[in-house]
C-alpha cells in the first residue's frame, strides 16, 4: 500500500515524526521512573502502569505544539468528559496515541477515534490516489493516524514497537502504517544508547625519544 | 666449576614457572637431576655454558633473560581471579607473566613512550579493608565512577575506561580453566596498576566482570600482602568484596532500580544487552539489592540452570570482547616513528617472540609469520578416472601385502 505513509511523510513537518518516536520512547522511561519513585510493588503497579504511560505519552506529545509552523498539539476531552487525549493537527492530518496489544490490534472503541477514522481519506485502488471521504463534506476529509505502541513483554520499560498506523473508516483495522523503529533506526539506536556512559578513546601514548636511543 | 657468568638462579625459577613446569619436569627435559635444578634456582650452582644453551632452548627464552638481575618488588599481593580453584602451577605461570610485563616489557617501552597518567581514586582509609561493609563498597564504587566522570549508566567499554586512567592491561591465553584474570600494583615499578585478562573463556560480559573485579582489588586491597591471602577466611572476604565492587561499579543501584522491571529470565536477558553484564550477575545483583525475594531468587536459578545458561548465556557469542589498546599502540608508535624495527625491538627484549606477542597483545605470529600455506587443489575426476584410481590403489595395496 504505502499511500497514507507517503502522504504523511511528504506533508507532515520534517522532524515531526522523529519527535513522535523520541517523545513516546522517553515517555516509557519516564513512566517507569515515576512508578519506581512511588515505590509501588510489582503486582499492584501493573494496574496503574497503562494509565500512567498514556498520561506520560500524551504529556510529551503536547511539546509538539507550535514546534513547527502550523503544527498544533492540544489536550482535548472526550464526549463523555471522562478522558483527555492529545490531538496533533497539521493541515488535514490528525494524530492521537493509543496503547494496543500488537501492531495489528485495533484500538479500543472510542467516539473521538471513531469520528476521526470515519473522516479518513479513501484509497482508490483503481487510480492509486487518495480520494476524499464521501461521508464528510469535501475539505473535511482527514489523514488520520494512530500512534500505536505497546510495552515489550520481556522488558515493559521499553516499547516493543511504535507505529503511526492509519485506521480504516470503521477504525477496526489498519490501511497503512509507518514503523518508526524501521523508519528511523539511527535515532532509535541513539535513544537506546542515551543512558550508556560512552567512554572516549583517550588511551594515547606519547612518544618521547631520548637521545642515544635512536 | 666456571658455570655461566652472571647467571641469576631466580630467573630460572621464574622461567620454569612461566612455562608451567615442575622442577621434576624440567629436570626430565634437561636430563639432569631435580637437585641440580634446585641448586641452579637457589643460586648455589651455575650451569655450564652448554647446559645454559640447553636450558634456554628448552624454555624458549634467550640466554640474556637468565642473566638479567631481579629487582625485588615489595610483597604486594598478586590477585588471581578464581584463585581458590587455581593450582600452584597456574598461579606460578601467571605470576611470572605479570612480572615480565611490569619488570621487562613496560619499562622497556617507557624508554620511548609516556603512558596516560595514573588516575586512581583515593577512597578513604584502606588500612583494614576486611572491615569494609557492602554499603562502604557500594559508596566506593560510586566515588570511582564520579572521579572518572561517569554517571550511573552502563559503561560502554570498561577496558578502555581503565586504560584512559593509566591502567596497563593486556589480554592473553592463560591456558588454565581455573584462571580468569589477575592484577598487581607493583609499587617499585612506577606505581602503575597492571591487569592481565584471560582470553580463554571468550565471553565479553564475563571479561568485563573480571576487569571490574580486578579494579576492586586494586582500589580496595592495595594494602593486602601476599601472606594475607593464605588465610582462607580472609581470602574469601577479599574475593567477595571484589565481586561486590565489580557488580556495584558495573551496575549501580540507582540506575538498575529504575531499569529493573520484571523478575523473569526474559527481563534479565533484555537487561543484559543494555548493561553488558551476564544474566547471572543481574540476578545476583537484584537479589543483593533486595529487589527479589528468596523464593524468586531460588526459582530463577532453577530456570537458569534448566535453560543451560550456566554453560552459555544468550548473547554470549554476539557481544564483542573488549580489547586493550595501550601496549599495542606504544609498540606501533615506536615502529611507525622508525625508532626501532620490530626485529630490533624483539632482540632488545630478553623474551621469546611468543612471550612478547602475548604480553603486548600482538597478533599471534607477528614476529614469525608462518610460511604461506600450501593448499591442495581439488580436481574433479570423471567416473573412468575414479575407477582407474581405485584400481591403481588396489594394485599398490596388493603389492605391499
Amino acid at each position: 500500500m504505502g499511500v497514507y505513509k507517503d502522504y504523511f511523510l511528504s506533508n507532515f513537518p520534517k522532524g515531526g515524526a522523529e519527535d513522535i518516536l523520541r517523545y513516546v520512547h522517553s515517555a516509557y522511561l519516564n513512566n517507569w521512573k515515576f512508578l519506581r519513585v512511588q515505590e509501588l510493588q510489582f503486582g499492584p503497579s501493573k494496574n496503574v502502569f497503562p494509565y500512567n504511560l498514556n498520561a506520560h505519552i500524551d504529556s510529551n506529545l503536547l511539546a509538539l505544539n507550535n514546534k513547527y509552523p502550523g503544527l498544533k498539539a492540544t489536550s482535548k476531552i472526550n464526549e463523555a468528559r471522562n478522558w483527555r487525549y492529545t490531538l496533533i493537527s497539521y493541515e488535514n492530518i490528525r494524530l492521537t496515541a493509543s496503547n494496543v496489544d500488537s501492531p495489528t490490534t485495533a484500538p479500543r472503541d472510542s467516539s473521538f477515534r471513531n469520528y476521526f477514522a470515519s473522516c479518513q481519506y479513501r484509497w482508490d485502488v483503481n487510480n492509486g490516489n487518495l480520494e476524499p471521504c464521501q461521508l464528510t463534506k469535501i475539505g473535511d476529509s482527514l489523514i488520520y493516524g494512530l500512534v500505536i505502541h505497546s510495552p515489550a513483554t520481556d522488558n515493559p520499560i521499553l516499547p516493543a514497537f511504535i507505529h503511526i498506523a492509519f485506521p480504516n473508516q470503521s477504525c477496526s483495522g489498519y490501511l497503512d502504517r509507518i514503523n518508526l523503529f524501521k523508519e528511523y533506526p539511527s535515532l532509535l539506536e541513539s535513544l537506546r544508547k542515551e543512558e550508556m556512559e560512552q567512554i572516549p578513546d583517550k588511551s594515547e601514548v606519547k612518544l618521547h625519544i631520548q637521545e642515544g636511543l635512536l | 666449576m666456571k658455570g655461566t657468568p652472571g647467571f641469576v638462579g631466580e630467573r630460572l625459577k621464574e622461567a620454569r614457572e612461566a612455562r608451567g613446569l615442575t622442577t621434576i619436569a624440567l629436570a626430565d627435559l634437561l636430563n639432569i637431576t631435580k637437585q641440580a635444578i634446585s641448586l641452579y634456582e637457589l643460586g648455589d650452582m651455575s650451569p655450564q655454558p652448554d647446559m645454559m644453551q640447553e636450558i634456554a632452548y628448552k624454555l624458549n627464552l634467550p640466554i640474556a633473560f637468565f642473566l638479567r638481575p631481579i629487582k625485588h618488588n615489595s610483597n604486594n599481593a598478586v590477585f588471581f581471579r578464581a584463585l581458590s580453584a587455581a593450582n600452584k602451577s597456574d598461579r606460578g605461570r601467571g605470576r611470572s607473566r605479570m612480572r615480565w610485563l611490569y619488570e621487562i616489557v613496560v619499562p622497556y617501552l617507557r624508554q620511548f613512550v609516556t603512558f596516560p597518567e595514573v588516575n586512581i581514586p583515593e577512597v578513604g582509609n584502606m588500612a583494614n579493608p576486611l572491615r569494609l561493609t557492602d554499603d562502604d563498597i557500594e559508596n566506593i564504587a560510586t566515588q570511582v565512577r564520579r572521579q572518572w566522570g561517569l554517571g550511573d549508566g552502563p559503561i560502554s567499554n570498561v577496558v578502555l575506561l581503565m586504560e584512559n586512567n593509566g591502567f596497563i592491561i593486556t589480554r592473553m591465553d592463560l591456558e588454565s580453566p581455573t584462571l580468569d584474570a589477575f592484577s598487581n600494583f607493583p609499587m617499585l615499578f612506577g606505581n602503575t596498576p597492571y591487569i592481565i585478562l584471560g582470553n580463554d573463556k571468550q565471553s565479553a560480559v564475563r571479561s568485563r566482570f573480571d576487569a571490574g573485579h580486578e579494579l576492586g582489588h586494586l582500589i580496595l586491597h592495595r594494602s593486602i600482602k601476599d601472606s594475607d591471602l593464605n588465610k582462607t577466611t580472609d581470602f574469601k572476604i577479599i574475593e567477595q568484596q571484589a565481586n561486590r565492587f565489580s557488580s556495584a561499579f558495573l551496575v549501580p543501584m540507582n540506575k538498575f532500580s529504575e531499569d529493573f522491571s520484571l523478575p523473569t529470565l526474559n527481563a534479565f536477558r533484555a537487561l543484559k544487552s543494555k548493561w553488558l553484564v551476564s544474566i547471572a550477575l543481574l540476578i545476583k545483583r537484584a537479589y543483593d539489592l533486595g529487589f527479589i525475594s528468596d523464593e524468586h531468587y531460588r526459582k530463577l536459578w532453577i530456570y537458569y540452570n534448566h535453560k543451560g545458561w550456566r554453560k552459555e548465556e544468550p548473547l554470549d557469542n554476539e557481544l564483542p570482547i573488549e580489547q586493550p589498546l595501550l601496549l599495542r599502540r606504544a609498540f606501533a608508535s615506536i615502529i611507525e616513528a622508525k625508532i626501532r624495527t620490530p626485529e630490533q625491538l624483539l632482540s632488545e627484549l630478553p623474551l621469546s617472540s611468543k612471550d612478547v606477542e602475548d604480553l603486548i597483545h600482538l597478533p599471534e605470529g607477528y614476529f614469525n609469520p608462518s610460511p604461506p600455506e600450501i593448499k591442495l587443489k581439488f580436481v574433479p575426476l570423471s567416473n573412468t578416472d575414479c575407477k582407474s584410481a581405485v584400481e591403481e590403489a588396489e594394485r599398490i595395496i596388493k603389492r605391499k601385502s
